[in-house]
């Protein structure tokens, strides 16, 4: 078998003890801190916004964990997005998912310090926030579907 | 970049998913290499010329 051929993706890759240890710490690692994000929201957030926060959480987790059972199961029917979030993906793959966070990236700091002025003029801080999030989170998915289809 | 991907997977009867098998690539990866919208990794190049035997220059045509 070719270096190549080893390399392919394989349906039902088999992991070493020390790797799965090591995602399992990170994923634990990982989640303890987004559910303390939880907590912290729900003693001093406004309303019910741990709620939409923890929702959101789950879908990501829902998310990754469904693309890194697809891309286990059939590597050749996962879609780039799917690789991209488990980072399973071939070189083509990593290229579209950088070019995508740099556009992301690119963006970031002026639309931060558009974002800061509009707090600064009295907008709400946490609606302001959180439209920046999102708009970026979008920013990136559409990012990416682009530069995917160009590449 | 041109290049004779295309032509010399359909010689051999491979598609392009498992060209990209071949190569350790995706079927996605293939389908841009072969329609010039995404030019291969140094490593990449000399794996495709590897597996058809032939040189990258061979394979890969810089237009510029």
């Amino acid at each position: 078998m070719t270096t190549a051929e080893t390399n392919a993706p394989t349906a039902g890759t088999r992991w070493t003890g020390a790797a799965r240890l090591l995602v399992a710490t990170v994923a634990a690692a990982g989640l303890a801190l987004l559910v303390s994000l939880g907590v912290v929201l729900h003693q001093y957030g406004p309303g019910r916004m741990w709620l939409g926060y923890l929702g959101g959480v789950a879908l990501a987790v829902a998310a990754f964990v469904v693309a890194g059972w697809r891309v286990r199961r059939s590597p050749d029917r996962a879609t780039p997005l799917e690789r991209a979030l488990v980072h399973a993906g071939d070189e083509r793959d990593d290229d579209v998912l950088t070019r995508s966070l740099a556009v992301v990236g690119i963006v970031a700091m002026p639309a931060t310090a558009v974002a800061t002025v509009i707090m600064a003029a009295g907008a709400p801080a946490v609606a302001v926030s959180g439209v920046l999030v999102w708009g970026l989170l979008m920013l990136l998915g559409v990012a990416f579907a682009v530069i995917n289809r160009r590449r | 970049m041109r290049n004779e991907i295309r032509r010399l997977r359909e010689e051999r009867g491979l598609s392009q998913a498992a060209l990209g098998g071949k190569l350790g690539v995706s079927r996605q990866t293939v389908n841009s290499l072969e329609t010039g919208r995404y030019d291969p990794s140094l490593p990449l190049a000399f794996t495709v010329a590897r597996y058809f035997d032939l040189t990258i220059e061979e394979i890969f045509h810089d237009d510029r």
